[in-house]
């Protein structure tokens, strides 16, 4: 862990030390979550683990808190460990980890500012999007995975957070600012970023980053739409490796709508990734867009069932080449609040859904079908 | 012939009578829960704000709004997510529902932005809980179809036996 994560880790202990004593009961709350899936895929390519031969190489693990000091502070905090095959190890980690300060609350907004590691909202499922019953599915949409270990970039943000809410005619505007500090990456996560060859050695570091969104909702969120940029550089200092000194600009913005009825949800976002690296010879701009539309039917409180066309353009000049089209059909049961199972089939049309760490020798193949079960638990 | 074809009618009857007892069986108790409509319960003490709506209730039940106007926290007490009473209150008073308010609380819990209503089993354990809480809010049954949709709970002036309890 980083000087400052244990800086924050330190204050935040002491204030939950110095707190607790004045607090009751009922301030402070406890959560967990543990879920783990069996994979099994056809034609060639593995996703988590080797899964054309059966994998349980996928699971996740959080256990956190928060305890509310007083009117105006909170405090929360959360560890996570996730295995996804060559993707995730399953390392327990500081996944957040801030306090909270409520500073302004009027009868219909309220302003607040969080401070420490926080979770950066990015399109509807960014910001738990590790946590099996808070997504829509057992495996999230393509925009969502984007480019190999950039969700090292995209989940939380060591920084100060700034947040909002207004309340009017009937709907909710709110935003969410993060802005992070400068952090070093590891050599692995920068290489999985640049290609995943190997060709990137040395010290690579990202500065500025910077994550926004805004949500409107109206009539009790029956109507939800809302729009997430993200922003950074990631400097990169050779050490030995083919890659010469440079930086990669990276840019994401995601539209994201959703309609919902009693029975039914319709969801469509759509994302753009431009980045535009600087490394001598080696530069270039790159551009990639995802777009998905989901129907999730909620048959009965206990059972729902989903269906999902996704669609992750590369190149556009060339199309058969870089595109993934991706179909998606799963069915979940709820047998009580805590627990849950759910099971999918993807039907995957292009390559950009399989982790090529999973594959490092093989070449990938244009075509795979995915089968994934999960069961979770919650408290 | 004649006897398969009268056992053969008495068989539609009897399916179609079975039909009948079987809808019947499924429109009661919702006829019932539709007759079960919510009312707001607010703790005595309470200040509300002047402007209190639907969409006051709605950043209150979904852990937007934290605070009173003279800045006492604001204890929110729910019924169990499949209770009649908790899914007329998300539709009929927050005019939302019950999965939509479910999704906001799972998000607040596990980004750690906020601690979501506090379930309670019972209407009448709910009931006594905002009474004797400071700053709660909640909701019961309405005892009666002309009675306020609000009513402040606790205190001196009221009625504490079980008895003259509404539900």
């Amino acid at each position: 862990m980083n000087k400052p994560a244990i800086f924050i880790l330190r204050i935040t202990t002491l204030t939950l030390l110095l707190g607790v004593s004045g607090g009751h009961a009922d301030d402070f709350k406890w959560h967990g979550f543990a879920s783990q899936a069996y994979l099994y895929s056809t034609g060639g390519n593995n996703v988590y683990g080797e899964s054309t031969d059966g994998s349980t190489e996928f699971f996740e693990v959080g256990l956190g808190g928060q305890y509310q000091l007083n009117n105006s502070l909170h405090l929360a905090g959360q560890i996570l460990s996730r295995d996804a095959g060559a993707t995730d190890n399953g390392s327990i980690r500081a996944d957040y980890l801030y306090a909270d300060l409520r500073i302004a609350q009027l009868d219909e907004s309220a302003l607040g500012l969080r401070v420490g590691r926080v979770r950066n909202p990015f399109g509807f499922y960014n910001a738990t999007r590790d946590v099996l019953f808070t997504r829509p599915s057992i495996l999230l949409p393509q925009m969502y995975y984007d480019a190999t270990g950039v969700r090292e970039l995209f989940f939380s943000a060591d920084g100060v957070q700034l947040y909002g809410y207004w309340d009017h005619s009937g709907g909710t505007t709110s935003f969410t600012s993060t802005f992070g500090r400068n952090d070093t990456l590891s050599s692995k996560t920068f290489d999985n970023i640049v290609g995943g060859n190997g060709a990137a050695v040395g010290k690579a570091a990202l500065k500025n980053p910077i994550f926004a969104q805004l949500m409107h909702s109206s009539l009790g969120e029956q109507w939800k739409a809302g729009v997430s940029i993200l922003n950074t550089t990631l400097d990169f200092r050779a050490g030995g490796g083919l890659l010469p000194s440079g930086s990669l600009e990276a840019n994401v913005v995601a539209v994201s709508a959703q309609r919902n009825f009693a029975k039914l949800s319709v969801t469509a976002e759509y994302a753009l990734l431009t980045s535009s690296a600087n490394f001598g010879p080696f530069s270039g701009s790159m551009k990639s867009e995802s777009l998905y539309l989901q129907g999730e039917f909620r048959a009965t409180p206990r059972w729902t069932a989903l269906v999902r066309l996704d669609n992750q353009l590369g190149d556009r000049e060339r199309p058969n080449e870089t595109d993934t089209l991706i179909l998606t059909l799963g069915a979940r049961w709820a047998p009580a609040r805590n627990w849950q199972i759910a099971a999918e089939l993807h039907g995957m049309r292009g390559t950009a859904g399989i982790p090529r760490s999973d594959n490092p020798v093989n070449p990938l193949y244009a075509r795979t079908e995915l089968f994934v079960i999960m069961g979770g638990f919650r408290f | 012939m004649q006897s398969v074809g009268r056992s053969k009618s008495r068989q539609r009857a009897v399916a179609a009578a079975f039909l009948v007892a079987l809808l019947g069986m499924a429109a009661l108790p919702l006829h019932s829960a539709e007759d079960l409509d919510p009312q707001v319960i607010v703790h005595h003490g309470v200040d509300l704000p002047s402007n209190f709506s639907t969409s006051t209730l709605r950043a209150i039940f979904s852990g937007r709004m934290q605070r009173w106007p003279n800045g006492t926290r604001i204890k929110a007490f729910v019924l169990p997510h499949d209770h009649p009473i908790h899914q007329n209150f998300c539709r009929k008073v927050l005019r939302t529902f019950p999965y939509v308010l479910q999704q906001q609380w799972d998000q607040q819990t596990f980004t750690g932005s906020g601690i979501p209503p506090v379930e309670i089993a019972t209407t009448y354990q709910l009931h006594k809980l905002v009474s004797s809480t400071p700053g709660a809010i909640g909701y019961g049954r309405k005892h009666n179809s002309s009675g306020s949709w609000i009513q402040f709970v606790g205190g001196e002036s009221a009625q504490h036996t079980p008895g003259a309890l509404p539900f």
